[in-house]
């Protein structure tokens, strides 16, 4: 026997050694890679979760809480002034904080009684504090009126009266103040003390101001004269706009959900499909708006994969729909993430309706037409989220995050070779933008 | 080596399945394949324990990277490759106070009790053939492996063992002279006459 042949011989006998391992080292095996399986899942998990904290949370963040209404910046022509309340000793007697004087008393009682409010007042100091709420506007209603590019009120611009104290100011009726030339403008000239306004002192600090007498760059200044800010973008009545996302499909069928199981022999696993869709609404108010959603095509689908008659066997499943969905939308928070437009964060929910335009099964390499297999219409319920933000020229762009079930069948289980099995739901989870166009006349002059 | 063809259908759906990594098509590819490269592991190691941890450390390669594998070749030739690559990787990784010698001492060769020189064997078995192996120094065990089974050239085999191509051929033509003798001649000529 030469050496070739030997060496034939040996590789021959050493093929022959073939022999099972133990179980052991099979479990062994199984055991690490699900270790590793769902270390891999937990990270998976965690990711998302991370992303979708990331995205609510962030949003949250970023966006600044709308600021309240300083219901003190306005009042009602008719009230007297709130800023009595806030200087003391004025709140002794009648008429003070907020009392509002029946406008059928006419100017005149009105004046009247303001005077004896202020006649009655406290010697006490007001604050430059109260001076702010005093000029109807806090540091708030500051900041917002020079952002609107208003001049604020500053203390600096009260003029104060020629030789006068401010306790003298306080002891003087209103009628006994003298005015310099061109700082109070009476608006009433029969008022309550036949006021001329030569002799009128300018007025002072701490001295309210009365109706029917306006002063240039004061505080006292009424509500029809305050600014009015820019009608709102978001708050024009209508909205067309594209969607356009991608969304992870799951078939919850009977086979689905034994492939769950670590015992079963089928394995199952989602698809990813991107949307595109048109939409168009109307704003029902500042932070409410219903919309419609049209898809021309939206895909459905899943990956079996099953060990049948000695083979393992991939095959998919994917449905295409017509979709059509009505949605109802109201933003949790409105703010400014870019402090020259306005965003939000709005939740969004509401049905939809699909018809179906073809159902294909993937496999071996061929795809077989199984529309015949499947319900022509279901339905199902929609829910997410938006965050939005506006942009210039009634312009709004958003990032969507949502989930959408089908509460009706989508069919299939009649048919003994179809590949799914049993009454069969659509799960879909996505992610995508949105932009929309408003346009149409404004909702109303509201403010933030 | 077995000559390449292409992966079949069946192979070809179980590759893409363990690929997505679905545990079920990972045990489908064990069972086909486990017995095979335990022969492999067995033919490595010095004993049956070390050819389990080897078998399981390389299946565990191989489903980790599964998705280089290419769907033109063949499957089981990429996972012999990838369980012989662990092989030679924990040889010379772990077992580095043996090294690659380059002679035995006659206390080595007659360490073994069950076989003796010149004794005509009665019966030859499979076994055997492994307990003979397996008293191989290391270094003659896997050039002999790599070179008669695996079917590497020496310039290959010296690369991956870190030794110089003229002792992998000393190494392999004292590995065969000593299966050779330990086998015994006569009894080899009877076993594969009676194939």
């Amino acid at each position: 026997m030469n050496d070739r042949q030997f060496w034939d011989s040996y590789l021959s006998s050493m093929e022959d050694l073939r022999e099972d391992p133990p179980p052991e080292v099979k479990r062994q095996v199984f055991q690490r890679m699900a270790r590793m399986r769902r270390r891999k899942r937990l990270m998976q998990g965690g990711a998302y979760g991370l992303l979708a904290l990331l995205f609510l949370g962030g949003s949250t963040f970023f966006l600044l809480p709308a600021e309240e209404q300083d219901e003190t910046a306005y009042t009602d022509e008719d009230a007297v002034h709130v800023w009595d309340r806030h200087i003391p000793g004025l709140n002794a007697g009648p008429g003070t904080s907020r009392e509002k004087v029946p406008p059928e008393e006419g100017k005149k009682e009105r004046a009247d009684k303001l005077v004896a409010q202020t006649v009655s007042a406290n010697e006490g100091e007001a604050s430059e504090k109260d001076l702010d709420k005093r000029g109807g506007r806090t540091a708030s209603g500051e900041a917002r009126e020079r952002k609107k590019g208003r001049r604020s009120v500053k203390k600096a611009d009260m003029k104060k009266p020629e030789g006068s104290t401010p306790d003298e100011n306080k002891t003087k009726k209103r009628g006994e103040q003298k005015k310099p030339a061109g700082t109070v403008k009476k608006k009433n000239p029969g008022g309550a003390e036949n006021l001329d306004e030569s002799s009128l002192e300018p007025m002072p600090d701490r001295i309210p101001k009365a109706d029917g007498y306006e002063a240039e760059g004061t505080i006292g200044m009424k509500e029809k004269e305050l600014p009015v800010p820019d009608i709102d973008i978001s708050q024009r009545r209508f909205f067309v706009g594209a969607d356009m996302a991608f969304n992870f499909t799951r078939l919850m069928d009977r086979k689905t959900m034994e492939s769950f199981k670590a015992s079963s022999l089928v394995a199952t696993e989602g698809d990813v499909f991107m949307d595109v869709a048109l939409s168009g609404g109307v704003n029902l108010s500042e932070r409410t708006r219903v919309l419609g959603r049209y898809f021309m095509k939206k895909d459905i689908g899943q990956q079996y994969y099953q060990y049948v008659e000695g083979r393992f066997r991939e095959q998919g499943i994917q449905l295409t729909y017509r979709n059509y969905e009505l949605l109802l939308e109201h933003d949790l928070l409105q703010g400014n993430i870019d402090p020259e437009h306005q965003s939000y964060l709005s939740v969004f929910g509401g049905g939809h309706v699909a018809s179906l335009r073809q159902a294909q099964r993937k496999g071996e390499g061929r795809m077989v037409d199984v529309s015949g297999q499947y319900r022509d219409r279901t339905f199902g319920v929609k829910g997410g989220f938006r965050l939005g933000m506006e942009c210039p020229s009634g312009f709004d762009v958003g990032l969507l995050l949502g989930s959408s079930y089908s509460l009706s069948d989508i069919g299939g289980q009649e048919n003994p070779r179809s590949l799914t099995e049993g009454k069969t739901r659509n799960l879909s989870l996505g992610a995508g933008l949105s932009v929309r166009y408003n346009f149409g006349p404004p909702l109303g002059a509201t403010h933030p | 080596m077995s000559p390449m063809h292409s992966v079949k259908d069946d192979e070809k759906a179980l590759l893409e399945a363990c690929i997505k990594g679905d545990p079920k098509a990972q045990e489908v590819l064990y069972d086909r394949f486990a017995p095979r490269m335990y022969a492999i592991c067995r033919s490595y190691s010095e004993n049956d324990l070390e050819a389990q941890d080897l078998l399981q450390e390389g299946f565990i390669k191989v489903f980790k990277n599964i998705g280089k594998c290419s769907s033109e070749g063949s499957l089981e030739a990429w996972v012999r490759k990838v369980v012989v690559n662990n092989n030679i990787d924990h040889y010379r990784h772990k077992n580095k106070k043996y090294g690659i010698k380059a002679t035995t001492t006659d206390e080595e060769l007659n360490n073994d009790a069950e076989l003796v020189e010149n004794e005509a064997l009665r019966s030859f078995h499979d076994n055997d053939l492994l307990r003979v192996l397996r008293i191989l120094p290391h270094g003659y065990r896997m050039v002999l492996n790599l070179y008669i089974v695996e079917g590497y050239p020496h310039k290959e085999i010296a690369e991956m063992l870190g030794i110089s191509v003229s002792t992998s051929k000393s190494q392999f033509f004292r590995a065969k002279e000593l299966l050779k003798k330990k086998l015994g001649k006569e009894s080899i000529e009877e076993y594969f006459a009676a194939i």
